[in-house]
């Protein structure tokens, strides 16, 4: 029996009484939440798909969802909360597959719509906070200035109600944006790091939850990107450019390479005369798996083809047909084996 | 420790004598927040999440045991909850790559080890190593305890914290050798 009395448990114990610096604005967040809750105003949506999908058992359940969105909306304090009633609508997504976009839309606009009828009660402003969680399922959202929002699973978008007088969100993962043009009037939305802002355009921002930096992929238009902390620091990128900013990186833009970036929007893969490496690092990331090979020789591949709403397993079949080699699953992902190429 | 009328005063939603009770105990709380998560990001998530669920629930401290362990529960908990979903999902080292004779050869750890490489070197750790380290080697619960809170077995909990040395031991190694060659250029 090992009663080791370790020496990295007594290395550790020295931070048991370690102690941190709060963020700047962290009571005033804090004091906000709290308000809102005093004031009842979080009115939650009590959906019968919620349960259908099992979310949220009971209103203890859903109290802490709405928190948790609500927490993971607080990049940046929105100017209109303080002199205003706020609202969240907690919504949670229920995209079954989508045979066409229509439907999405549609099923998209119906709630948006029964979020209004139902609030219309105690709604005083126009300045709601509406929250936009995908979760399983990616989503698609119209929002009120006729601009979209293509939101990826496990991400959220978060805005107020008719954008009040400007248009802003805050998002928390990875979403694509289609922007119409609104008389010059500014778009912009915060993520962790960055600060995006347009006029007209659209683009794919990644921005995830452990993951050191903020990505922008532009795919029509001008962008300008800017760090958070540091909105002089802005750049502008147009057309096929991305950047990426961190806690303290300089900014730059350079052409897009992953042609995929917004496989998971458009459900096309394209793979043009592409090293395996990269194809194999797009496929993890699309489908969510992780794919091995026997040997380094097969790294060096090369494979060009179109993917359209293809399961894995498809994609597989024919790139082993291809490249003469087999797939097998191993585990909870998939090995390739073969010669591989010089 | 904190004067009963501002506890009741927080429960009555007066803000400043909450705010009063925030400053009391936002640094230490911080810190409990920074050992549980990935990056400091998180740990302000964590940190204002456990606030508002310490003010929530303050009616609920009934004044047994004392009020810093009540509040520090809290924290302790909020993180863990968070991290417990994803304890799987996030660990994508595998367990076996950590080589047996090089982590058991009698490594030292240095002495001079200061706080901010500890907490470096302890949010990389997967995170149900993470936590395990967190409860058992710093929080001082046991085994028992840490099942619960984890919903795994005690014998997990005590495999899991075995790991968990090693694994720690030898990222100190490593961080150890990266010194060591930096100051050797």
């Amino acid at each position: 029996m090992e009663q080791e009395h370790s020496k990295v448990d007594d290395l550790l114990k020295k931070l048991h009484s370690y102690e941190g610096e709060p963020m700047a604005n962290s009571w005033e967040k804090i004091s906000a939440r709290l308000e809102e809750d005093e004031e009842k105003v979080i009115k939650l949506k009590r959906d019968r798909k919620i349960y259908l999908i099992g979310i949220a058992a009971s209103l203890a359940v859903m109290v802490s969802l709405a928190l948790f969105i609500l927490s993971n909306t607080n990049i940046d304090n929105p100017p209109a909360v303080s002199d205003n009633t706020v609202k969240k609508e907690n919504i949670v997504p229920e995209i079954k597959d989508a045979p066409n976009s229509n439907s999405v839309l549609e099923n998209t606009i119906e709630d948006e719509k029964s979020i209004e009828t139902e609030n219309i009660v105690k709604s005083t402003t126009s300045s709601e906070l509406i929250a936009v969680r995908a979760t399983n399922k990616k989503r698609e959202v119209k929002l009120p200035d006729g601009s979209r929002v293509y939101i990826n699973r496990n991400s959220e978008v978060t805005y107020y109600k008719n954008f009040a007088k400007e248009r802003i969100i805050y998002l928390k993962g990875e979403a694509f944006f289609e922007v119409k043009p609104n008389n010059g009037q500014s778009f912009i939305v915060y993520s962790n790091f960055s600060k995006t802002e347009v006029i007209g355009t659209s683009f794919m921002i990644r921005s995830i939850i452990g993951e050191k930096t903020d990505e922008l992929f532009v795919s029509t238009g001008k962008v300008a990107f800017s760090p958070l902390n540091n909105e002089t620091k802005r750049i502008y990128l147009t057309e096929g450019e991305c950047s990426k900013t961190g806690v303290a990186e300089q900014l730059q833009s350079s052409p897009v390479t992953d042609i995929n970036y917004a496989a998971w929007k458009t459900e096309k893969i394209v793979f043009n005369n592409t090293k395996l490496a990269q194809v194999i690092s797009t496929l993890d990331k699309y489908y969510a798996t992780s794919i091995k090979i026997s040997n380094e020789e097969i790294l060096n591949c090369r494979f060009t083809g179109t993917f359209k709403k293809s399961t894995i397993d498809q994609v597989l079949q024919v790139l082993a047909i291809s490249l003469d080699l087999s797939s097998s699953k191993e585990g909870k992902g998939y090995i390739l084996t073969g010669e591989g190429c010089q | 420790m904190l004067d009963k009328s501002i506890i009741n005063k927080c429960i009555k939603g007066d803000r400043k004598a909450q705010e009063t009770l925030y400053n009391f105990y936002s640094s230490r709380m911080k810190g409990v927040c920074l050992r549980y998560a990935r990056s400091s990001f998180e740990a302000e998530d964590l940190f204002q999440d456990a606030f508002v669920k310490i003010f929530k629930n303050l009616q609920n401290y009934k004044g047994q045991g004392s009020f810093d362990g009540w509040v520090r529960r809290i924290v302790v908990n909020t993180s863990i909850d968070y991290y417990k979903k994803r304890m799987t999902q996030g660990d994508t080292v595998n367990y076996e790559d950590i080589n047996e004779n090089e982590t058991d050869s009698k490594v030292e750890p240095v002495h001079e080890v200061d706080h901010e490489t500890l907490l470096k070197l302890l949010n990389e750790l997967p995170n149900g190593y993470r936590m395990v380290l967190n409860l058992y080697a710093i929080e001082g619960y046991s085994h028992k305890e840490i099942a619960e809170l984890l919903e795994v077995s005690e014998s997990t909990s005590k495999s899991q914290l075995i790991k968990a040395r090693r694994y720690y031991k030898s990222l100190l190694e490593k961080n150890r050798i990266n010194e060591n060659g930096t100051r050797a250029f």
